[in-house]
């Protein structure tokens, strides 16, 4: 993949609403990926978390919008358990999903959901779902 | 032994059996649990983004409530007790926090000194009551029963908040399934996700997710599977259907909650264990072992 890099990436507002929102600092990654290597749903992610955090250090705001990341995270933390740098990945794409949602952008439309299946699944599953995916 | 119960909103709808069958199973042990009549939601994370100092103080309102009663609070759900030991945590780290929650609290004339301790009934087993103690009531041991025990996420992490066992290689189900006379199959997904959260977005790797962690299961020699989550428990056996026809392979198995292996060590039958509730039969999993 080739990428643009300029000061305008680096010291984004966007990166540095990700930070304020997640609490973490996006520096403090060193790249090992133990995250990744940790995470239930990786495989499934068009980047897993040791990349979203390498693409939002270099200010990627677009590339990581348009991944499926953010919509995956299960939240089960195992990327914060085992990172040696104490940084919660699970909060960076929690952020990401807020920063969306917020604008309204919806990742589910509920009137798309087939009724069968809303009848059928547990009710936890959709009330965290829509909280997760609809603003 | 006394506590504050709050059995969480997936225990008292679509897994009921757990609540209920944690309450026989506590009446037998001789721990006696208070209902918390007016006790509120704990928030599950869903408002936490939203507002904050809501979702703490929503949780400070349980804490004081136990406060009052003058107990220590017991819950069954693993998601219930994350969030509530995560609040608990930054109340008692924060005063700052404890005072803003408290001068909300005061309104409905409920107080918070930041005492009350948040645990599960697994910890509460494995802890409070003792194994040693348990395995004296064990009436039926679960002789040759091939247990997998899965843990799930939200009872070990984020360890910093929780803290009772060890995130990574947990052995308090492994040391339960024992006292209970089982056998203890651990598997290397006993700490994975089951993927409940992203069940709504995508079906299909969520059922991937299911699949995977009943194969671990099955792969490990279990013949059914342990688990203290409510939740996990709905994915695996709901699921599990789904997952048979995706993977094209036959699991046939079956998940106990953590509350009805204890009873079936402590002779209790199948229809007060409420088994038939289940979509995977536990019903094979037991007959074959135990006899009747």
């Amino acid at each position: 993949m080739q990428i643009k890099l300029g000061k305008e990436n680096l010291h984004s507002e966007f990166v540095k609403l990700i930070e304020r929102i997640s609490g973490e600092e996006l520096a403090n990654c060193y790249q090992c990926g133990n995250c990744t290597g940790g995470c239930p749903v990786s495989y499934a992610m068009d980047f897993g978390p040791r990349e979203i955090i390498r693409l939002l250090q270099l200010g990627q705001e677009d590339v990581v919008k348009k991944a499926n990341s953010m919509w995956l995270c299960v939240g089960c933390l195992q990327c914060y358990c085992r990172c040696p740098k104490g940084v919660s990945a699970a909060k960076i794409l929690e952020a990401l999903r807020q920063i969306t949602l917020r604008k309204g952008e919806d990742h589910e439309a509920i009137k798309e959901v087939p009724f069968p299946f809303l009848k059928n699944a547990p009710q936890q599953a959709i009330v965290c779902g829509f909280r997760k995916f609809v603003s | 032994m006394k506590y504050a119960y709050y059995p969480g909103c997936a225990s008292q709808t679509i897994t009921k059996e757990y609540d209920s069958t944690t309450k026989k199973v506590c009446k037998i042990l001789g721990i006696e649990l208070l209902e918390m009549t007016d006790a509120n939601c704990c928030g599950a994370g869903l408002i936490t983004d939203y507002n904050y100092e809501l979702s703490i103080t929503l949780n400070a309102r349980i804490f004081a409530i136990a406060e009052k009663m003058g107990l220590d609070i017991m819950t069954i759900c693993s998601t219930c007790l994350m969030i509530m030991s995560r609040a608990n945590k930054e109340l008692k780290e924060f005063p700052k926090l404890l005072k803003k929650v408290n001068k909300t609290l005061e309104k409905a004339g409920l107080h918070y000194s930041g005492n009350v301790k948040v645990t599960h009934f697994l910890w509460t087993l494995s802890q409070d009551y003792g194994l040693d103690k348990l395995k004296a009531m064990v009436k039926k041991p679960l002789k040759d029963m091939k247990i997998a025990p899965y843990y799930g996420c939200h009872i070990l992490r984020p360890s910093n908040a929780l803290g009772f066992d060890d995130p990574e290689k947990p052995v308090s189900l492994e040391r339960l399934i024992e006292t209970l006379g089982g056998d203890a199959m651990p598997n290397e997904g006993k700490t994975r996700c089951c993927g409940f959260q992203i069940v709504l977005v995508t079906q299909e790797t969520a059922v991937d997710m299911i699949g995977n962690r009943l194969k671990e299961a099955k792969d490990a020699g279990g013949k059914c599977m342990v688990s203290p989550c409510p939740l996990c428990h709905i994915n695996l056996d709901s699921y599990q259907r789904e997952a048979e026809k995706k993977t094209h392979q036959k699991f046939e198995m079956p998940v106990f909650h953590l509350s009805q292996i204890v009873g079936l060590a402590l002779g209790m039958s199948i229809d007060e264990l409420e088994l038939g509730r289940h979509l995977v039969s536990p019903e094979n999993a037991i007959t074959t072992v135990v006899g009747d």
